[in-house]
């Protein structure tokens, strides 16, 4: 063995073997070859990465688990042992990560280069890479390394850690012996989330900005789903197989995942042709192992979005007369461009551009968390435009002598019910020049398999007896929820209203006073065509004036007499009217966001609708006692949905069902964390009186979600500005009206 | 005679080692490859190609002859990074700043009491501090602090996220950066209810 190299297995056990059936113990040793890998000629399991413009010196580390002290150490750099030791885990783990890491470098690289050659607004920083930066470079962490912990003690559980810049690899709970190491398609899956993370906050460390964004925020969400069919894609990356994991969750999980219509473990019906792909919505809850039980999972969404990518790969090699190796490296590129500009908390989003995605700076968190979220729809519409922009756009010559054909693009992105925009969007989403350029179109009459619904037809289920929302308040389980969302992140706290151990939880399946509860709409899809995506909004928006709701919206409420603001002199140019909505959520001058929930209080023998801040007033509570305690916003004092939890998704409504009808397959229907949103309700709130929360729902395959319908005035279908995503017009308004009892 | 001749010897000898370092050919170190990519590196530059890539640009990755002057560093002010709205303006200590709160010593204490609530009888909370902010937004500045905060179950699994805290309440404003965890062999348990069929 030569100082520096070791060996590793070159693909899974399954793939080695040939055998689909192997042995939980067998000896992997048989599957190594006489040929080494190099892997670092340090004494420890750690090195830099040097296959970008700017090396990155600390850049990968392994180590046996969270608690070992160092990377693996061996002083004769001699890195070979038996495969059934923690120290093989290890350098298997290392050899992988730095193969892929080589490679993700070195075509990030070579995209930089790309977008000076071939010309076009690029998402990549002007200096990125640069050594004379003196930021955070955009390319990685350079502040730590990647650390992986090979053989991690958390059982039948891998995890990407951002925060410690950390990747876990666990092993079977139930088979003991095999270790999700051992298949280096689950490492490279895990890296995959670690790139996506890199590309996300590329332009953010760039420019030294903090926070920064994720792909998905909740259990189950359309950016989580994405990030997942990519990280499988990052699997085909590296060795250009179709499928997934078969050693390390297929053979005894039955988890591993196809990413071609050819493969034998999809059900009978799914093809590669046309009429027969992996497609959206209809496979958004179909698990391939189990095909007859919908299971709502972002892993299984994910694949329509693997499945379109290999896909592509395909068409690029089959048009552009390209080799696949140099086809994966194109798509690699469009990723890289679309995550830069999607997780850009500048939100500068292009070089060059100003507000162009994610409405502000200030804002671009929530924006990319809540407002205007990655999608299905966006992530596509983003990812196709780079497409134009490099290879499809007349007078490129860069697929096989002549520009890539577009045309065949849409048709192929429709076969996966993914055509969802109707124009690229070239012009960005900014307020100065967002409805002002020059977008591409799409050809209509490509679009004959994706279907797009009218929000209106999304509603609360009509059926007789049936409830508008299941609310959550068992004490047990909302305790064990509480612990949940805080360990996890998703919530940054809870008043100090809400008691310790949430004595108040009664468990009467309604809201009363001291309770935090789960609340989830019962939305019914009354079209003929699937709904996806569908997104509940409780966080705070642009729908009131001078301290009155305003009921300028579709849905006419409040009335006058009902409280609403007086409008009658707007002109819908002026800020602080009820007919403008805010450019800054909220910032600019003479404007402000409300929280959703108003209260029915008592004036003149009437009552009306007011923000809470008036209920306050008139029982003379004082606001320390309110949610937000002293000095809050009083707006919510007595009904607050939590930050973080003040959203919820729902995968598919089938035609004519209910989300519960449409997952539970004849089973009880299991909500998950995604599907609630979360609310604090004040001791002090006075039995019997009235909330209504407005509420905001939409849904990726929404005909009129996303822009303007209406063909006159906007005849090229251009995106909603990002600021409108403050306001009502992008979404169906639900009033969610509810008694608090005692 | 002996010491001239010794003399010669030595300078002759002094010439025969300084020659012989200087034009002995280096052998080349051996290419070590971890990826499928073709990577060669000739005389300080890396180039790649890609056969059958005929219409693709062969990019050639070469150190870049920087004529501009270097970018500034991240704006600080006090100590503290700033950032937001116009952040480069309020980098002189000079350039009036009012502030929306001050910092208070027990930030961290606050947080803890905090971040401890609901959590169950066993869960470790390791709160580090990362950096110190000024985040300005209209015109204002608001101290805040950038922590990583780690929990560590009875059971044994762990996780982590960065939270960034209002320096004078020590109340989480946002999290982020948070764990994204792959489950196999089952799901954490959801939320079943009686009216929902």
């Amino acid at each position: 063995m030569s100082t520096g190299y070791g060996r590793i297995l070159s693909d899974n056990p399954i793939i080695l073997s040939n055998n689909y059936s192997l042995d939980a113990g067998t000896n992997l040793n048989r599957y190594l070859t006489s040929d080494t890998t190099f892997i670092t000629n340090n004494q420890f399991l750690e090195d830099a990465c040097d296959n970008s413009n700017l090396p990155v010196t600390n850049c990968i580390k392994v180590r046996e688990d969270k608690d070992s002290i160092s990377a693996l150490q061996n002083s004769d750099k001699k890195w070979a042992y038996d495969t059934a030791t923690a120290e093989w885990l290890q350098v298997q783990t290392f050899g992988h990560m730095m193969q892929i890491t080589d490679k993700f470098h070195s075509t990030l690289t070579s995209s930089f280069v790309k977008k000076g050659s071939i010309g076009y607004q690029s998402a990549f920083p002007t200096f990125f890479m640069d050594a004379l930066n003196p930021n955070p470079h955009g390319h990685w962490d350079m502040t730590r390394p990647l650390t992986a912990n090979a053989f991690c003690k958390e059982a039948d559980r891998a995890f990407f850690n951002p925060s410690k810049f950390l990747i876990c690899l666990g092993f079977d709970s139930e088979e003991t012996s095999v270790k999700f190491a051992q298949d280096n398609t689950v490492i490279y899956h895990e890296m995959g989330h670690a790139f996506h993370q890199v590309l996300m906050n590329g332009r953010n460390r760039d420019a030294g900005v903090t926070p920064a964004s994720d792909l998905g925020y909740l259990f189950y969400d359309e950016a989580g789903s994405i990030g997942e069919g990519l990280a499988d894609f990052w699997s085909f990356i590296m060795n250009q197989r179709t499928h997934f994991a078969e050693w390390g969750l297929g053979r005894f999980i039955q988890q591993s995942r196809p990413m071609d219509e050819d493969d034998p473990l999809h059900a009978p019906g799914i093809a590669a042709n046309s009429d027969s792909r992996l497609s959206y919505p209809t496979y958004l809850l179909y698990d391939p192992n189990f095909p007859d039980k919908p299971i709502e999972d972002v892993h299984y969404a994910g694949q329509i979005i693997s499945h379109f990518m290999v896909a592509l790969v395909k068409d690029l090699t089959s048009k552009c007369s390209w080799a696949q190796t140099a086809s994966t490296e194109v798509v690699m590129h469009l990723l890289y461009e679309t995550f830069l500009e999607l997780g850009d908390l500048t939100a500068s989003g292009n070089t060059g551009q100003t507000n162009y995605v994610n409405l502000t700076q200030n804002h671009a968190l929530t924006w990319n968390r809540v407002a205007n979220p990655v999608n299905f729809r966006k992530f596509t519409q983003v990812l196709s435009k780079y497409l134009l922009l490099t290879y499809g756009k007349a007078g490129r010559t860069g697929c096989g002598g002549t520009n890539y054909d577009m045309d065949g693009y849409e048709q192929l992105l429709d076969s996966y019910g993914l055509l969802l925009f109707k124009n690229y969007n070239e012009d960005g989403g900014s307020l100065a020049s967002g409805n002002s350029g020059t977008n591409t179109v799409v050809t209509a009459s490509n679009k004959v398999k994706t279907v797009t619904v009218s929000k209106d037809l999304i509603k609360i289920d009509p059926t007789q007896g049936a409830s508008e929302a299941f609310i959550f308040d068992d004490r047990q389980s909302m305790v064990a929820a509480l612990n949940s969302l805080k360990v996890s992140g998703q919530i940054p706290g809870i008043s100090d209203q809400i008691e310790d151990g949430l004595p108040y939880n009664n468990g009467n399946i309604s809201i009363s006073p001291g309770e935090f509860v789960g609340v989830a709409l019962n939305l019914y899809n009354d079209s003929n065509t699937p709904m996806a995506g569908v997104q509940v909004l409780g966080n705070d928006w642009d729908h009131g004036k001078d301290g009155e709701p305003c009921g300028t919206f579709e849905d006419n409420f409040p009335t006058a007499n009902e409280g609403a603001a007086d409008v009658s002199t707007e002109t819908g140019t002026n800020p602080g009217e009820c007919s403008y909505i805010t450019r800054e959520n909220g910032d600019d001058a003479g404007e402000s966001i409300e929280p959703v929930c108003m209260v029915q209080v008592s004036e003149n023998n009437a009552t009306k609708w007011a923000f809470q801040n008036e209920l306050m007033t008139k029982i003379g509570l004082d606001d320390s006692n309110c949610l937000d305690g002293s000095g809050g916003n009083d707006k919510e004092c007595f009904i607050r949905i939590v930050e973080g939890a003040d959203q919820s998704t729902y995968s598919k409504l089938d035609p004519k069902k209910t989300w519960a009808q449409t997952v539970s397959g004849g089973d009880t229907p299991e909500f998950n964390f995604n599907n609630l949103m979360f609310m604090e309700v004040s001791p002090w709130i006075p039995p019997g009186t009235t909330f209504n929360c407005r509420l905001r729902v939409r849904f990726t395959n929404c005909e009129d979600c996303w822009s303007d319908p209406n063909t006159i005035t906007n005849p090229t279908g251009d995106d909603y500005l990002d600021y409108e995503y403050a306001g009502g017009r992008p979404f169906k308004i639900i009033n969610f009206e509810f008694i608090v009892i005692d | 005679m002996i010491k001239k001749i010794f003399i010669l010897f030595s300078f002759l000898a002094f010439g025969f080692v300084v020659y012989y370092t200087t034009h002995t050919e280096k052998k080349p170190s051996p290419v070590q490859t971890r990826n499928v990519i073709k990577v060669k590196k000739k005389e300080g530059k890396t180039t790649f190609s890609h056969p059958k890539q005929v219409d693709m640009v062969e990019h050639k990755i070469v150190p870049r002859n920087v004529t501009r002057s270097p970018a500034s560093k991240l704006p600080m002010r006090g100590g503290r990074f700033i950032e937001g709205a116009s952040a480069n303006k309020y980098v002189s200590p000079t350039e009036e700043l009012e502030f929306t709160n001050k910092v208070n010593p027990k930030w961290k204490e606050l947080l803890g009491e905090k971040l401890t609530r609901f959590l169950p009888e066993g869960t470790e909370v390791i709160v580090k501090k990362e950096k110190g902010l000024i985040y300005i937004n209209k015109g204002k500045g608001q101290y805040r602090e950038q922590v990583l905060v780690s929990y560590k179950l009875a059971d044994g699994r762990t996780s982590s996220h960065r939270a960034m805290v209002d320096s004078s309440t020590g109340k989480v404003l946002f999290n982020f950066n948070r764990q994204q965890n792959e489950y196999f062999r089952g799901r954490p348990g959801g939320f079943t209810h009686p009216l929902a069929k």
